[in-house]
């Protein structure tokens, strides 16, 4: 009775972690800004002042001094590293000729008057580049003691580049993002493994985004009264000035970070995501059932939604809201609520492409196209598949806070799979992408289409500006973790690996994690060590690929030759072996044969089924561990096989080639045929147009 | 016009066997660049139960798999195929041209249809040849040059505000880059056309002369051009249709059907380019009168007769002249 009552407080302690979760509903805020901030479109410039209010969150460590991003020196010079590493060219995006974007510090004080400026000093913790001044810190007249505070006065001014790589202006068009000094992130001792406590603030880089604390921030933006301005959370106040300018003052708790857009072009479309309307009783069943949850828990709110549209794309209006509210619907169902009461749809300006696609807490940029308003191109989901990414990114990144400089991929890999799940929801798992002509593209589809087996000289877990060569940052961030998190699923199953991204959010909302922390989890939540599979994708660099080695089946052979027995020695010739063969054929009594060897091309080794296919018989399943680099299955049965194949159900998405998988026995020539014939229509075409000109 | 064109089109139908032999020879021209690859898939696809998706619609994932396939570099393997069949174009298209002309231009004769096509394509490959270099270097600086006018001139279009300002300047660039590119290789038409009828050895005043007429006659050039540009079209968008709408090509017998289809297609396109070329024929030979035969022509002894002893290989003495 006593050991049971043991193992009961024992089992309870360990399922309590997993089952007495929560959404947390605030954040642990180590920050407090208050910016007021005034546009100057003729010199394309901001002017702010800021107070700052920043806590000491170790409970150990006196702090002495505090490091700021200053993200727009890195459009200061081509000397930066941002403009070294990315030569300029960024996201499919040019630099503007001499359009240079700085942020100038005009001066920095405690809210006792004392002057840090005398102090401020380029650092560059990641390269050394001693031209780089994207990262400055100041050194306090008093330590802050652990869990104390300090306030400081910043008034700066910010030059804008014409858009380039998220921020800027176009015309009259601005994206206003990484605008101001904005403090890194102080790490006490044990937070995200760190040995001893220390500041992470890193320079910004080509192939980065950003990682802050959380806390709230309260923006006065005046701009002239003329533009629509969208901004990250709610709009408190709007107060005309005398002098054509109006201040727009805008409040949100629980983010790490402020952006802002004005246009006066911009045309305001207005809509409300109603957990009620939006969501059916049976969406809320369904999901409660698969989190193992109840409805309440899984219950959503409402969401007010404004989209910035360009006049020209105004036929998409219901396009971007619809994605936004399919969204809202399922990220919030399978990770938790989304928790602001706002969401901003920015659809940036004609020529500020470098703008679209972007993620701010509560306002993210999307990114369309006059002609995505007509046939055909209304039918590829661009818009909607960029909405719902970035959208995404209100879940990784926005409230599971990871370090997007040394962990991209728990934001973007994270995000890549759920915007795949999302897109599958909505529309269907084969047209996620596109559906027209005949063609249909899956999120899939694409992913797989990039998972070329030469990319193999990177890891996952690496700095995100260290890749090489650097343009392979979107397939380690992007579209290999999300065909890691697909794999994870097919080996623990769509159910588990549901509770398993539910609980992670749940556990990491508002707050910091790091790669172990989720691999922690997956072993904790499946109750099996996991840590061979995350080494081997995560940490390490190889690729999956099984094949099949040869597969072949025949009759039995009855033998010959001499054989000794105890009746004396005697010799079966090869004619009275093939009468036998002939009457055991006849009478059905002779069994085939089967071998197939099947291979592991790749390092990693997973665990696979394989399938095998018997004339007249269901398709029996097997399990081989994969480690071996081969493994020869043999059979002999009275049917013959028909195929071969392994990972029947096409789990293992990181597997670089399907087609090589399997095998028949039989060759059926009409798949090649079929495309054979198309493919000699093309060349056909080519040479009669060419042939006759 | 619409009476060349209506000439160009009797020609082809009158031409059953010229439409014919062209398509069988590009179909075998295309088998050369296209057997690798059709190889290839077979080695990829025929014992891959994975394949079977193929037998359904464009299957964009299986795409995806064969170029991962085998390890290989499946888009080197297509851009070989695709450069080897411009390349099997390129030097198919003077002797195609010179048979196509020497067929159409000599209908009366005695000699059998396929005697002539290869006469008449060997006769002229090499002036054909020279020809076509002429004319894609012409067309290549020209339509370069006049791009960068266009772009100039469009910038500010491109450059506005109003989003379809952009599409309309790209739309402006490229319509003046196909009509331009256009004017150039309707030279070449003519070009070809008159040397076939009238000889002659510089192919450069060949081009300009060409290319001179044809400015004279912009209208009507491009107006005989564009109706069998526009029926080209429409075949394609019925095949698009098809492709698109018909059930999937699961079955040996709707591969076959498909592949039918497919040849019919190429079989009218070269319907249509024939048309075009005896509608352009035709125009040719109404606005000039009958040239002086430069030679006389001794078809028993071929290779042996300088082409200065022949007349044109394609005299048109039945020929309404102008």
């Amino acid at each position: 009775m006593r050991r049971s009552a043991t193992l009961l407080l024992l089992s309870l302690l360990v399922a309590v972690p997993v089952l007495a979760q929560g959404l947390p509903e605030k954040s642990d805020q180590v920050v407090q800004y208050q910016i007021r901030v005034s546009l100057d479109p003729a010199k394309r410039q901001l002017t702010g002042k800021q107070t700052l209010t920043w806590r000491n969150p170790s409970s150990t460590d006196t702090v002495g001094e505090l490091q700021f991003h200053l993200y727009l020196n890195a459009f200061k010079n081509t000397t930066s590293t941002f403009v070294k590493e990315s030569g300029g060219q960024l996201r499919g995006d040019q630099m503007g000729k001499d359009s240079w974007g700085w942020i100038d510090i005009a001066s920095i004080t405690t809210s006792s008057g004392v002057d840090l400026k005398p102090t401020l000093a380029f650092i560059q913790p990641d390269d050394g580049n001693k031209d780089d001044q994207t990262v400055a810190k100041v050194v306090l007249p008093e330590p802050v003691p652990p869990g104390g505070s300090v306030t400081l006065d910043v008034a700066f001014t910010s030059k804008l580049p014409q858009v380039f790589a998220r921020t800027g202006y176009k015309d009259d068009f601005y994206l206003v993002g990484q605008w101001f000094p904005k403090i890194g992130v102080y790490e006490p001792a044990g937070m995200r493994g760190r040995a001893a406590g220390g500041w992470n603030c890193h320079q910004f880089h080509a192939n980065s985004e950003f990682y802050a604390d959380f806390g709230a921030y309260q923006v006065e933006i005046t701009a002239p009264s003329n533009y629509v301005i969208g901004a990250t959370g709610e709009r408190k106040h709007e107060h005309a000035n005398n002098n054509g300018t109006t201040t727009y003052t805008y409040e949100q708790a629980d983010i790490h970070d402020f952006a802002w857009t004005a246009d006066p072009d911009y045309v305001v479309v207005k809509a409300t995501f109603s957990a009620t309307k939006d969501v059916t009783p049976a969406e809320y069943e369904r999901t409660a059932t698969l989190l193992g949850r109840s409805v309440d828990e899984v219950k959503l709110s409402d969401v007010d939604i404004t989209v910035l549209l360009q006049p020209d794309h105004r036929p998409q209006a219901q396009r971007h809201v619809d994605s936004a509210k399919v969204a809202l619907k399922w990220f919030g169902l399978w990770y938790g609520r989304y928790p602001y009461k706002t969401l901003t749809v920015v659809d940036p300006a004609p020529g500020a492409g470098g703008a679209g696609g972007m993620e701010y807490p509560t306002l993210i940029t999307a990114g369309s196209a006059w002609m995505f308003n007509y046939w055909p191109f209304d039918k590829i989901r661009a818009v909607e598949g960029v909405v719902i990414h970035e959208f995404g990114h209100q879940f990784w990144y926005a409230m599971v806070g990871n370090n997007e400089f040394e962990e991209a991929w728990l934001d973007e890999g994270f995000n890549t799979y759920s915007t795949g799940r999302t897109m599958t929801a909505a529309y269907g798992r084969d047209t996620t992408m596109m559906e027209f002509l005949g063609v249909s593209i899956g999120e899939n589809d694409t992913g797989r289409l990039s998972n070329s087996p030469e990319l193999k000289f990177n890891r996952i877990l690496s700095n995100a500006w260290t890749y090489t060569p650097p343009g392979t940052y979107g397939f380690y961030s992007y579209v290999k973790p999300a065909l890691v998190l697909g794999t994870l699923e097919g080996f623990v199953g769509e159910e588990m690996m549901a509770r398993i991204m539910r609980t992670y959010h749940e556990r990491w909302r508002f707050k910091h994690p790091r790669s172990e922390d989720f691999f922690a989890l997956v072993n904790e939540m499946t109750g099996k060590d996991y840590s061979w599979y995350f080494d081997q994708v995560v940490r390490g660099t190889d690729i999956v690929d099984y094949d099949i080695g040869s597969a072949k089946t025949g009759r039995v052979a009855e033998p010959r030759g001499v054989f000794d027995g105890p009746a004396g020695r005697k010799t079966v010739t090869s004619d009275e072996a093939g009468k036998r063969e002939t009457e055991a054929a006849k009478a059905g009594k002779r069994p085939y044969e089967s071998t197939v060897v099947v291979r592991r091309r790749g390092e990693v080794f997973l665990p696979v089924e394989v399938a095998f296919k018997f004339e007249g018989k269901p398709v029996e399943r097997v399990t081989w561990d994969g480690r071996t680099r081969t493994n020869t299955f043999r059979f002999v049965r009275p049917e013959k096989l028909e195929w071969v194949d392994i990972d029947p159900d096409r789990k293992i998405l990181l597997d670089v080639n399907w087609l090589n998988n399997g095998r028949r026995l039989t060759g059926d020539a009409r798949p090649a045929a079929s495309w054979a014939s198309r493919w000699l229509f093309l060349v056909q075409n080519i040479i009669t147009t060419l042939g006759l000109l | 016009m619409f009476a060349h064109l209506a000439s160009g089109l009797r020609a082809a139908l009158k031409h059953p066997k010229l439409v014919a032999l062209l398509w069988g020879g590009y179909l075998l021209l295309a088998l050369v660049p296209a057997l690798p690859g059709l190889n290839w898939l077979r080695g990829a696809m025929d014992f891959s139960p994975a394949a079977g998706t193929a037998l359904q619609r464009f299957d964009f994932g299986l795409a995806g798999e064969l170029s991962n396939y085998d390890h290989s570099n499946v888009f080197g393997l297509l851009t070989m195929t695709l450069l080897g069949g411009v390349l099997v174009a390129l030097l198919s298209s003077a002797f195609a041209m010179g048979g196509t002309l020497e067929v159409l231009g000599g209908e009366g004769e005695a000699r059998p249809f396929m005697h002539r096509f290869f006469r008449g394509g060997g006769h002229f490959f090499w002036r054909f040849v020279r020809l076509t270099i002429i004319a894609a270097v012409c067309l290549v600086i020209v339509v370069g040059v006049v791009s960068v006018g266009v772009g100039a001139a469009t910038t500010p279009l491109a450059d506005s505000e109003w989003e379809p300002a952009g599409y309309l300047a790209g739309f402006a660039r490229m319509i003046v880059a196909v009509l331009v590119g256009a004017l150039f290789l309707l030279a070449l038409d003519y070009a070809r056309i008159r040397v076939a009828r009238d000889g002659g050895r510089s192919m450069f005043k060949a081009y300009v002369r060409a290319l001179g007429f044809v400015l004279r006659r912009l209208l009507t050039a491009y107006g005989i051009a564009i109706p069998i540009v526009v029926m080209l079209a429409a075949l394609m968008v019925c095949y698009l249709a098809y492709e698109t709408n018909a059930p999937a090509a699961s079955t040996w017998g709707a591969i076959a059907t498909l592949f039918l289809i497919q040849q019919a297609v190429v079989l009218g396109r070269v319907f249509l380019r024939v048309s075009l070329v005896g509608a352009e024929r035709q125009y040719d030979l109404t606005m000039r009168p009958t040239p002086a035969p430069a030679a006389a022509f001794v078809p028993a002894v071929e290779g042996s007769t300088s082409a200065a002893e022949q007349p044109p290989l394609s005299a048109d003495s039945a020929s309404p002249q102008g």
